[in-house]
């Protein structure tokens, strides 16, 4: 009996890699407490801000969007969904982000539509950014996934063709070209569409998205055998694209490929004859 | 307290000494139990080890310089190393807690023939320690029940019970550290963290376990002893996985074509190292994000179609690696519905 006590008490090796890992993770959380920090939004129970309170000397754009993104991530959308609306009473600008969150975080268009023609009515004549994108591409997006695929493409155009004529299309986001080119798709105007993806495949030779459009592109002209070198441009591309890049990657989010997609277009065409 | 009206020469009196880890407060309702110890002596040595001894310890040097602790290199703000009631607290972001170590000579062989094999329990907690160095620990307002490993060690003169890993394997982190500083045939003392506060809990003996028991958690279980969903979130949009979801939704997915079945649906659950699926939450919203609840029959559906086959694929299982022994992944799936039918995946 003692000698098995003994073993019990040095049966420590078996956790040894474990220990070295929580002896670094105490010297790294020891060197971490140092000084006080900002708390990250996915640590709530810890934060500075309130988030349930209402208040308005604490509550700058920034604390509206930190309770926003928290509730967000925590998903509960009645919080979030009631911040959003009340931030947009205290700081109109707002309506923007909230438009934007609307549609890329919550895929609810018809708020995304209020929320972000409220933003473009602030400045009648001017195409405001919001984030990274004119609020002209956002209502396209908008418009395109309610499937006013028309509207949709009068929204790309505000920026695009404004950007082109002032500057060339070499200053247009290839990925803005990418979205009218799929709502051209969408309405049989293939043409148009490769117009507009050579000229985003000249702003991102390496696209993956661009290439696989082309492709579709391609296939609804019945031009087959370019359809097909399309969509190998795009395979290679993307396999391309993902060995530079660790972990998952999406050329776009609002144009999403993936590389199934990809692989199946090019099973289907190699069944079909050229 | 540590405050400026302290000398410096009583600020180090009050930090000198052994401080055993309790835990760190990642959040306000959040703890992760700390198996490491930290000494200062008075000759200005520093020692940052594990108390079961298992990982070599850091030895350095620490100070104090004006209003400012130094552990090592690190050099902490003012008042971010407080002591209170015995408790050492350091840092405000993520606080880290560590109890004042008093030894209490004991010998850990009769302790190990005293605990072993038997049943034991406080106001709040059952411990089932195993003779084959599985336990089990009852939270007994809860009725959670989870299954560890054990081991007795010694640290000087002092006996610790120590509590780590899972059902399935002894990685994955510890358990709170009990320091045993009285046993007696029927009853035995401990000081720990009792869940609210640090204490000496007497605990008594409730039966001796017969040999053809097995230590077996009540209900699903982590993994890791430290796990919080949000932080172990897969994220499932804009990769393959997504393609898989969108493909694994319209193979199975019924729609359940009734008009007020219209919102937003979360599904969490989360999938441990040994890919049992567990801890299964849905919440539904309406089309004005008021919180509803769906017919059974269409999240029943749903549940399964995440039970039987988006937490049996292969992307969130662990791969052969030694991280991934621990790893728990947690999965969080929205979706849009209109009439009972899915329209979108939100990311």
């Amino acid at each position: 009996m003692k000698q098995l006590a003994l073993l019990c008490l040095l049966a420590t090796s078996a956790i040894a890699q474990d220990g070295e890992y929580q002896l670094r993770w105490s010297s790294i959380m020891l060197a971490n407490n140092r000084q006080s920090i900002g708390i990250p939004f996915f640590a709530p129970g810890r934060r500075y801000i309130p988030l349930d309170k209402l208040d308005m000397h604490e509550n700058s754009v920034q604390n509206f969007r930190a309770r926003v993104f928290t509730y967000l991530a925590e998903r509960n959308f009645e919080e979030a969904t009631a911040w959003m609306e009340k931030m947009t009473s205290s700081y109109p600008k707002e309506h923007g982000f909230i438009g934007e969150s609307y549609l890329s975080r919550l895929h609810d268009y018809p708020r995304a539509l209020q929320h972000l023609q409220a933003y473009d009515a602030l400045t009648a004549s001017f195409d405001d950014m919001i984030g990274n994108n004119p609020v002209s591409y956002l209502l396209g997006l908008t418009y395109r996934s309610l499937g006013d695929h028309s509207k949709a493409i009068n929204h790309f155009s505000i920026g695009i063709d404004s950007l082109s004529l002032k500057h060339g299309a070499e200053w247009v986001n290839y990925r803005h070209f990418v979205s009218r080119a799929v709502s051209y798709i969408a309405t049989g105007q293939a043409e148009k569409a490769l117009t507009d993806l050579n000229k985003a495949a000249k702003n991102y030779s390496r696209s993956a998205l661009v290439a696989y459009h082309k492709g579709r592109a391609f296939q609804q002209l019945n031009r087959l055998a370019e359809a097909r070198a399309a969509f190998q441009d795009a395979s290679f591309f993307y396999k391309a694209l993902r060995a530079e890049r660790t972990g998952d990657y999406q050329e776009d989010n609002d144009n999403p490929v993936y590389e199934e997609e990809i692989d199946e277009a090019l099973s289907q065409l190699k069944q079909s004859k050229p | 307290m540590l405050h400026a009206s302290l000398t410096n020469g009583q600020i180090r009196e009050e930090l000198t000494g052994t401080w055993i880890g309790v835990h760190t407060e990642l959040d306000t309702t959040f703890t992760c139990a700390l198996p490491t110890y930290i000494r200062l002596s008075a000759d200005s040595t520093y020692q940052l080890g594990l108390v079961d001894g298992s990982a070599k310890s850091i030895q350095s040097t620490w100070a104090i310089d004006g209003n400012r602790v130094r552990l090592d290199t690190i050099h902490f703000a003012p008042q971010l190393v407080t002591v209170q009631d015995d408790l050492l607290r350091i840092g405000s972001t993520f606080p880290m807690v560590f109890r004042r170590f008093t030894d209490v000579p004991i010998d850990s062989v009769s302790t190990y023939q005293q605990l072993s094999g038997r049943v034991w329990q406080s106001n709040n907690l059952i411990v089932s320690l195993y003779a084959n160095g599985q336990i089990s620990l009852e939270n007994l307002h809860t009725k959670e029940r989870t299954a560890h490993f054990w081991q007795l060690a010694t640290f000087e003169h002092s006996v610790f019970l120590i509590i780590f890993g899972s059902q399935h394997n002894r990685a994955g982190g510890y358990k709170p550290l009990w320091q045993i500083t009285n046993t007696l045939p029927k009853q035995m003392q401990a000081i720990g963290w009792n869940g609210c506060s640090v204490a000496t809990e007497t605990f008594r003996l409730v039966r001796i376990l017969s040999p053809n028991e097995t230590c077996q958690p009540a209900a699903f279980q982590t993994c890791s002893t430290c796990f919080q969903p949000l932080w172990n979130t897969t994220p499932l949009s804009y990769t393959s996985r997504q393609y898989e979801l969108n493909k694994l939704l319209s193979n199975y997915y019924q729609p359940v074509s009734q008009k007020e079945q219209s919102g937003l649906l979360t599904i969490k659950f989360v999938v441990n190292c040994a890919g049992q699926a567990g801890l299964f939450d849905v919440k539904g919203f309406g089309d004005d994000y008021c919180p509803k609840a769906f017919a059974s029959q269409l999240t029943d559906q749903l549940l399964s179609i995440c039970r039987n086959y988006i937490a049996a694929r292969s992307f969130l299982h662990p791969g052969k690696e030694s991280d991934d022994l621990t790893r728990d992944t947690a999965v969080s799936l929205t979706l849009r519905l209109k009439d009972g039918h899915i329209t979108d995946i939100l990311p």
